[in-house]
């Protein structure tokens, strides 16, 4: 329970301090690129996900997956 | 050639879009609405000696008059080649049963005992959602279905998206669920019985399993600047069920690591056996900064388990946008991973007469650092979006199956 309790510090400390971050709506142009998209090739992600998982002991943590394989 | 306003938006209604959408937005594309966004890759994995895969893939978006988004993605998975059956390598030839009982393989001295007659199909669809609620918020729906001869997966999503701090800041709640049948061909051996020759009966139990999977993910993105974004999110998930790979041995040797004949067969091989519960965190945090008119994107994963595997994930992407219409994009990524409690590369005889409750000799869960690194290429042919990757893969570990290498070579285009 403490990383749990660390994140949400973390998540308060964050949000309190993102009040002084952050932009206009007039300045998105940057943030609205393609390329700047969180992910801007969801294709790659997903066959890298899949490898990944198949070949390794981890998986998960950026969103939810594709569904699973028998391979592990 | 024309320029390209995938590659660079430089278009006033799209941006006004974003703008009105973003954080909301950050993950989706911006694309025109009415129209079916389609993506078709194919994928070619390919290790050197060990498995090769053939990878097509189609996914369509469509974006609504409301913004509520509608996607699709249907993936088809090719295998063949041959695999790590768990056992250890020897100075001796080794046999074995195939996984169906039905015939056997030989391995030569010193190398690493690979069952050749890997062979499965894999289809999988995936159906997305989003559905916005109010001005600042939305979720989006997420359902999976995936078989090949020997499994089956079903699983469903939802994620909550908020926007606050003038859109800067989005906080994200999803739970995720997943069910997974096994029906192993074969059928599945007895966990740490010993492998018979072929024309020996092996001792059974059922014909297939389950597993289920439940997920919850928490998310925070924060724009920091015009040129700067950061993701963090915290994951848990719990699993309970049937999680041995019903394929896999461990071997069993004398004192001086000598092969201990039984069963038929050259050496001792007991069917591996994994707890029936898995309960794993990770927390992720992801860097994308606009340098100059291209784009950087690091990211950073630690995940951990209670069946004692840690792991750290660094995966950085560097895109030189060169133009309007093409771009380089190197591609770095570092893993290493600690082993689970319950691995083990061989045991002993004394070891295998003492109370065994969980192992396995499955490299995936030993010990291990993979490296991958390469490089994509992006342009405009024809009118369309292109993009061609080509990346090395290689895993290492303590032992000789751990070392892997291969080959992804991956083609997309979009419509």
């Amino acid at each position: 329970m403490n990383v749990i309790t660390s994140l949400l510090l973390l998540s308060t400390l964050t949000m309190a301090g993102c009040s002084s971050l952050g932009v206009k709506p007039w300045e998105r142009d940057i943030l609205a690129r393609e390329d700047m998209a969180l992910d801007n090739a969801p294709m790659d992600s997903g066959f890298d996900d899949h490898i990944y998982f198949s070949k390794e002991a981890s998986s998960g943590g950026k969103s939810f997956g594709g569904g699973g394989c028998g391979c592990n | 050639m024309k320029s390209n306003p995938s590659f660079i938006n430089k278009n006033i209604r799209h941006s006004l879009t974003a703008a009105a959408g973003c954080l909301l937005g950050a993950t989706t594309q911006a694309q025109t609405v009415d129209d079916w966004q389609t993506d078709v890759a194919v994928l070619i994995y390919n290790e050197t000696d060990r498995v090769s895969a053939f990878e097509p893939a189609i996914s369509l978006k469509k974006t609504f008059e409301d913004d509520s988004v509608l996607g699709f993605k249907f993936i088809y998975d090719a295998l063949t080649g041959a695999s790590h059956n768990g056992a250890a390598e020897s100075d001796q030839v080794q046999t074995f049963t195939r996984p169906s009982g039905k015939g056997s393989y030989e391995t030569s001295a010193g190398d690493v005992p690979l069952d050749d007659t890997f062979r499965d199909s894999r289809g999988s669809l995936s159906v997305n959602y989003e559905q916005p609620i109010g001005r600042f918020n939305k979720m989006i729906y997420g359902g999976n279905v995936s078989a090949e001869h020997d499994f089956t997966s079903m699983s469903a999503s939802a994620t909550y998206l908020q926007d606050i701090n003038q859109r800067n800041t989005t906080l994200s709640v999803g739970v995720s669920f997943e069910y997974d049948d096994i029906t192993p061909e074969g059928g599945i051996p007895v966990a740490l019985s010993e492998m018979q020759v072929n024309t020996n009966a092996q001792v059974r139990d059922e014909e297939s399993d389950t597993r289920t999977m439940s997920e919850v993910l928490f998310g925070v993105t924060q724009v920091i600047d015009r040129y700067t974004l950061v993701q963090l999110n915290y994951g848990y998930s719990q699993s309970s069920g049937y999680h041995t790979d019903p394929y896999k041995i461990v071997s069993v040797l004398n004192s001086d690591g000598s092969l201990n004949a039984a069963n038929g067969l050259n050496g001792t091989y007991i069917y591996e056996n994994r707890p029936d519960s898995r309960s794993k965190q990770s927390l992720f945090a992801k860097v994308k900064r606009y340098i100059g008119g291209d784009v950087a994107d690091i990211s950073y994963r630690y995940m951990w388990d209670d069946w004692e595997v840690a792991s750290h994930t660094i995966d950085t992407h560097y895109r030189f946008n060169m133009s309007d219409s093409w771009y380089i994009e190197p591609h770095v990524r570092y893993y290493q991973q600690s082993e689970a409690d319950f691995y083990r590369y061989s045991i002993s005889t004394a070891e295998q007469a003492s109370n065994l409750e969980y192992i396995t000799a499955d490299y995936r869960l030993g010990d291990m650092t993979a490296t991958t690194i390469g490089a994509k290429v992006g342009f405009m042919a024809g009118g369309y979006g292109n993009s061609v990757r080509l990346e090395m893969y290689q895993q290492s570990g303590d032992e000789s199956p751990s070392d892997v290498d291969a080959l992804i070579l991956q083609y997309n285009i979009r419509f």
